[in-house]
């Protein structure tokens, strides 16, 4: 493949940020998001011409590829816990960051699969079916898994006070 | 929180989309950078499609390995005794070899080979510059002028090629240099990652009433869950196969498949439950084992992981620079078809 795609830079400066952000609410770590991002491109760089929806393709790619690939760091870096990345629109910019450290915190708490059906239901917006889909499993599994991370999500602690601070 | 909250998770929804909302904290993606990556992923999938088809060769001539099908569960004899890794699959000082990858030369460093190790697509800021190559082989005799895709700036040079050469000491002494090989193939379906696998015909005969069309629910689903969580561990594999455009089957591969046949098939027999080639106890240890010798900083591996076959079953894929004695010796402690090397350079006979 000599040349990239009729419409794949568009593309990626429409969207590489929303892929990106996918990845990160998978993964914890914007270096993995970005090793799912390209993954996913690069599975389907040789059909991009005949996806028609080609993020939502991507972001399924993307979820699969996170459940069923380990694969090792090559870089040997240990990324920190919470990356001082940029703030959050609106609201206290301390907050915000505070508030994606213990958002990120609770999610890792959760198994990777339940995870996925939180971020594919409440991140995504994903219906209970397409999510089904996507992952291959029932209806009614991404029901009881998403029912569980939302419980152990309002459990988190520190989730729990940094709400009852910013409402104060 | 409160438990006053709505069950419909709008919450949740809520924090998850403030705690996204922010910029990544990188620069922009690039179709150029994806096809460059597209290429290292081709090559890659092309040394696995060779071994794949080198084992799906020696399996069609030991037809008694595989037992019948029976109620929708295949049985695989499961071989016994330890691959046995020629030596001279081993590349050592003086070998002749052969690759095709990324070089790059910079100002003040040895002019590098670069191991197909997944890149960056991110475009950092600033200048350009290279890659890091960490993995890979230093260079003597490459002709910097005749790479395909070059790109030089400020005295650094990239570009591609396939070489062949002598390695001495982690170094590659060119003898000869042709262009980058052509790594235009099609590619496989979403979600086959690092292997050739072409999931659509599962390794069980079609039920009567056919397999489960797309977007219904899946009968026994609950059963199995419930099987799965009062026996931890069960579940070696579980890949989805499209038998066709419309209908999919979930592909079970188990240690023994008696008692989950006869808790899910008797009511929901649109499953594929197969016995898993190798115990869950030695796929486990294998890895563990793979994990030892990759942490070694001389391993030269790059990636690793399960890899799912077309049949569904398991193999520990581990991805380095070359075949080390460590790496073979990993491959001889465990039955064949268990580890596989995917070596990035490989032997070629003086001459050919």
């Amino acid at each position: 493949m000599a040349a990239p795609p009729v419409g794949l830079d568009e593309f990626l400066a429409a969207r590489s940020a929303s892929l990106l952000r996918v990845g990160y609410a998978l993964t914890g770590d914007w270096q993995r998001a970005e090793d799912l991002v390209q993954t996913a491109l690069v599975s389907c760089l040789g059909r991009w011409d005949r996806i028609e929806e080609p993020e939502a393709y991507l972001r399924q790619v993307m979820v699969r590829a996170h459940l069923g690939w380990r694969r090792r760091r090559w870089s040997g870096e240990t990324p920190s816990a919470h990356p001082p990345d940029a703030v959050s629109a609106g609201g206290s910019p301390l907050l915000g960051v505070e508030l994606r450290g213990a958002v990120m915190a609770a999610l890792a708490t959760l198994p990777r699969r339940q995870r996925a059906v939180v971020v594919l239901r409440y991140y995504l917006d994903l219906s209970e079916a397409a999510t089904a889909d996507l992952l291959g499993v029932s209806s009614g599994t991404v029901k009881s898994q998403a029912s569980k991370g939302l419980a152990a999500l309002r459990a988190a602690p520190a989730l729990t006070a940094l709400m009852e601070e910013e409402r104060r | 929180m409160s438990h006053a909250l709505e069950d419909d998770g709008t919450d949740v929804r809520e924090l998850l989309t403030r705690a996204l909302d922010a910029e990544p904290p990188v620069g922009a993606l690039t179709a150029g950078r994806v096809v460059a990556a597209h290429r290292s992923a081709v090559l890659r999938r092309r040394a696995a499609v060779a071994t794949a088809a080198v084992v799906t060769g020696v399996l069609a001539l030991v037809p008694f390995v595989l037992a019948h099908p029976d109620r929708g569960v295949t049985t695989f004899a499961r071989p016994a005794g330890p691959r046995v890794v020629p030596a001279s699959d081993v590349i050592r000082d003086g070998d002749q070899v052969e690759a095709t990858g990324r070089v790059m030369a910079v100002p003040g460093a040895a002019t590098r080979f670069c191991a197909p190790t997944p890149t960056a697509l991110i475009r950092r800021s600033g200048p350009w510059s290279p890659e890091p190559c960490s993995l890979g082989v230093d260079l003597s005799g490459v002709d910097l002028q005749a790479l395909t895709r070059p790109r030089t700036e400020r005295g650094m040079t990239e570009g591609y090629a396939t070489l062949r050469g002598v390695y001495r000491g982690g170094r590659l002494t060119v003898t000869s240099q042709s262009a980058e090989a052509d790594a235009e193939t099609p590619l496989g379906r979403a979600g086959q990652l690092g292997g050739a696998a072409d999931w659509t015909t599962p390794p069980c005969p079609t039920p009567s009433g056919g397999w489960t069309r797309i977007g219904k629910n899946i009968p026994g689903t609950g059963t199995l869950q419930r099987f799965d969580g009062a026996h931890p561990g069960m579940l070696i594999s579980r890949v989805i196969f499209r038998p066709t455009p419309t209908t999919m089957v979930q592909v079970l591969v188990v240690d023994e498949p008696g008692a989950l046949r006869d808790v899910l098939l008797a009511d929901a027999p649109a499953w594929c439950i197969t016995r898993s080639r190798f115990p869950r106890a030695q796929i486990d240890a294998a890895w563990r084992d793979a994990g030892t010798v990759m942490s070694a900083p001389s391993s030269g591996v790059y990636a690793a992981g399960r890899e799912a076959g077309a049949d569904a079953q398991v193999t520990l894929v581990v991805s380095a620079v070359r075949l080390t004695d460590d790496l073979a010796a990993l491959v001889s402690r465990y039955p064949r078809g268990l580890v596989r090397i995917d070596p990035w350079l490989t032997r070629v006979s003086p001459g050919s």
